[in-house]
């Protein structure tokens, strides 16, 4: 039981992470990435090739990579964050190619989620395809008493996702969140303001990839295993369901969203009474359920659970 | 090398074609395009080989006939889903922003797949093609029939929806498309608009579905994995611009083109072998990029204002 909500506390810091970098950029700018897995994925794939210990040479190696430097976490983060950054840098000038029209965003940074998983599954000598990166060390592991690493992850992840959440409210009540506002009501009214929109949303974009990617470094030791099968699409659902649902603009709707997208609906879940047919159809309904919850919520809810407030400056006319 | 090109051309002509009826005429991008072209086939193989309606009924009809009415019966319940999905999520978005529809189909993407993966459990659904492996042999090249039927039914297709964009509906929809409100009072009625639509699109992605599930190598039939394949037609829309029958079509068989002839030449050069035999599958979405960096509204499309 308790360690079952240990590893529904860490998947939601998780989500509550992954959310707040996307509300970085659909929440704040409306640049609407739609392949937010594709930056997790990578921030957590070269973390995972930076950490991993190169293969023992035996009869029969199956393993490759494409690097295998065998080097602590810190150094694994310090590089995700770098190779994201440069990706995500490419991508966002790719997005102001289009102009950032919301379709053109949307469609670009699927494709990169696609080219991305299709090269890791295809490309062996990559990241060793479906296989993935395994066995890689845990950070302070022969520290933390082998059976409460969990435990001691979830506070490791609760200290993340809290530094996530409130630099993202720093960045929402700064002078620099507000221009990125301004951008997603009129970018024309912005620019008239005399403020360069091609850089505000190049690095707001840049920002939430690092971001993801940071949850990306993070999963790396939380699995041990690096492996495609866990960056598929429907992780792009969810991050979206946590922030349109937890409300999108304010730095709380991705906590709340991932309080109760991640932490009720897919993870409490589990502690219904599972017997028999009624457990299947459980595991059954949940894509279903929060499939429609976040129709529901776009249609009549679309500020989410908490709404992004107006900030007043002047006081209202008497 | 034909082959390859034309059958992968035909699938993916077939799911453009599909998704721009729904763009051009409603303006919705739909993401559940690769959902519904996977629930469309995995209703051809119900009907087909599971429960095989209306064949068991047919007594000793010959088995292609059997298939083909099977097949009809799949696609009419395709229909009616796309009728029912629009009239429930998809209607009460009208007048939202457009973007916000577009997100709703990223809901009823996965509310399809988890209903429809659930039914179809993890084992591969054969659909009972009744061409099998035979092949028609021209002398000079053999191709399976599967890839010429899906030739024929991808031409045949564009030439009724491109005269259909001509009828009088068909005017009414691209008005639909270009201004609801106007094209509202001009007494055009925008919801039956958005439910034909839905229901051609639906229709055309279970077709779409059919020859994803037949393809030469894949043929084992519709799986969970269907839905993913068919995000590949998004590099053919671009391609041809959002909003083009035609450039869906040319789109398509472009792709296909440059994917099968990428395939074939790493196949043939041994220096490329460290590329590995999946290396084709990226080539779709490189190329989408670079169409989006030179030409984002695509060879046919429709070039809009541009803001800022």
């Amino acid at each position: 039981m308790i360690d079952f909500l240990v590893t529904a506390g860490i998947l939601v810091a998780f989500f509550v992470i992954l959310a707040s970098g996307l509300n970085l950029q659909w929440g704040l700018t409306g640049l609407a990435n739609l392949g937010p897995v594709g930056f997790f994925a990578l921030g957590s794939y070269v973390s995972g090739l930076v950490m991993i210990p190169p293969p023992e040479v035996t009869g029969f190696v199956t393993d490759t990579f494409v690097i295998s430097l065998g080097l602590p976490w810190p150094v694994g983060l310090v590089a995700a964050l770098i190779v994201t950054g440069v990706v995500a840098t490419v991508i966002g000038w790719m997005l102001l190619r289009t102009d950032t029209a919301p379709l053109f965003v949307a469609v670009i940074t699927l494709a990169f989620a696609e080219i991305f998983f299709l090269l890791i599954i295809t490309q062996k000598w990559l990241a060793n395809g479906f296989n993935g990166i395994r066995g890689i060390d845990r950070p302070l592991g022969n520290l933390v008493e082998f059976g409460t690493y969990e435990r001691f992850f979830l506070v490791v992840m609760v200290v993340a996702a809290a530094l996530v959440f409130w630099f993202v409210r720093h960045v929402e009540a700064s002078p620099y969140g507000r221009v990125l506002k301004g951008i997603r009501e009129d970018p024309a009214a912005v620019a008239a303001l005399g403020h360069d929109v091609r850089r505000f949303r190049i690095s707001a974009f840049v920002l939430g990839c690092l971001v993801l990617a940071l949850a990306g470094a993070l999963w790396t030791p939380f699995v041990t295993v690096v492996e495609p099968s866990a960056f598929g699409t429907e992780q792009t659902f969810l991050v979206w369901a946590v922030l349109i649902i937890g409300g999108a603009g304010n730095a709380w709707g991705p906590l709340v969203g991932g309080l109760v997208i991640i932490g009720l609906i897919q993870q409490g879940t589990r502690f219904l009474p599972a017997t028999g047919e009624i457990a299947e159809l459980t595991v059954r309904l949940r894509g279903v359920v929060i499939g429609l919850l976040f129709i529901l919520f776009l249609r009549f809810r679309p500020k989410g659970l908490v709404p992004e407030r107006a900030r007043r400056i002047l006081p209202e006319d008497p | 090398m034909l082959v390859d090109w034309l059958s992968l051309g035909s699938i993916y002509a077939l799911l453009a074609v599909g998704f721009v009826i729904i763009f051009k005429s409603t303006q919705v991008l739909n993401f559940a395009h690769g959902a519904l072209a996977a629930l469309g086939a995995f209703l051809v193989a119900s009907m087909a080989t599971i429960l095989q309606i209306p064949g068991r009924w047919m007594g000793s009809a010959p088995v292609w006939l059997k298939w083909t009415s099977s097949a009809l019966v799949a696609l009419a319940a395709a229909a009616l889903i796309g009728l029912i999905l629009e009239r429930l999520f998809i209607r009460p978005m009208l007048g939202e922003g457009l973007f916000s529809v577009a997100i709703v189909t990223l809901g009823l993407d996965i509310v399809i797949r988890t209903v429809s993966n659930d039914f179809m459990g993890t084992n591969p659904r054969p659909l009972g093609f009744p061409g099998g492996t035979a092949s028609l042999d021209l002398g000079w090249v053999v191709i399976p029939w599967n890839v010429v039927v899906s030739v024929i039914v991808t031409l045949v297709a564009v030439v009724l929806i491109a005269t259909f964009f001509l009828s009088r509906t068909g005017v009414a929809m691209r008005a639909t498309a270009f201004d609801q409100e106007a094209a509202r009072a001009q007494g055009i009625n925008v919801g039956r608009i958005f439910s034909l639509a839905w229901a051609i699109g639906s229709v055309m992605a279970a077709v779409a579905g059919i020859f994803l599930s037949v393809f030469p190598r894949r043929s084992t039939g519709v799986d969970t994995a269907t839905a993913f394949l068919a995000f590949a037609a998004f590099p053919a829309i671009i391609l041809g611009g959002l909003d083009s029958i035609v450039g869906a079509v040319v789109g398509g068989y472009a792709i296909g083109l440059a994917q099968a002839a990428v395939t074939e030449f790493l196949s043939n050069n041994p220096s490329f072998a460290f590329l590995g035999s999946g290396f084709g599958g990226v080539v779709p979405y490189v190329l989408m990029l670079l169409v989006l960096l030179i030409k984002p509204y695509g060879l046919f499309g429709t070039e809009e204002i541009r803001r800022v």
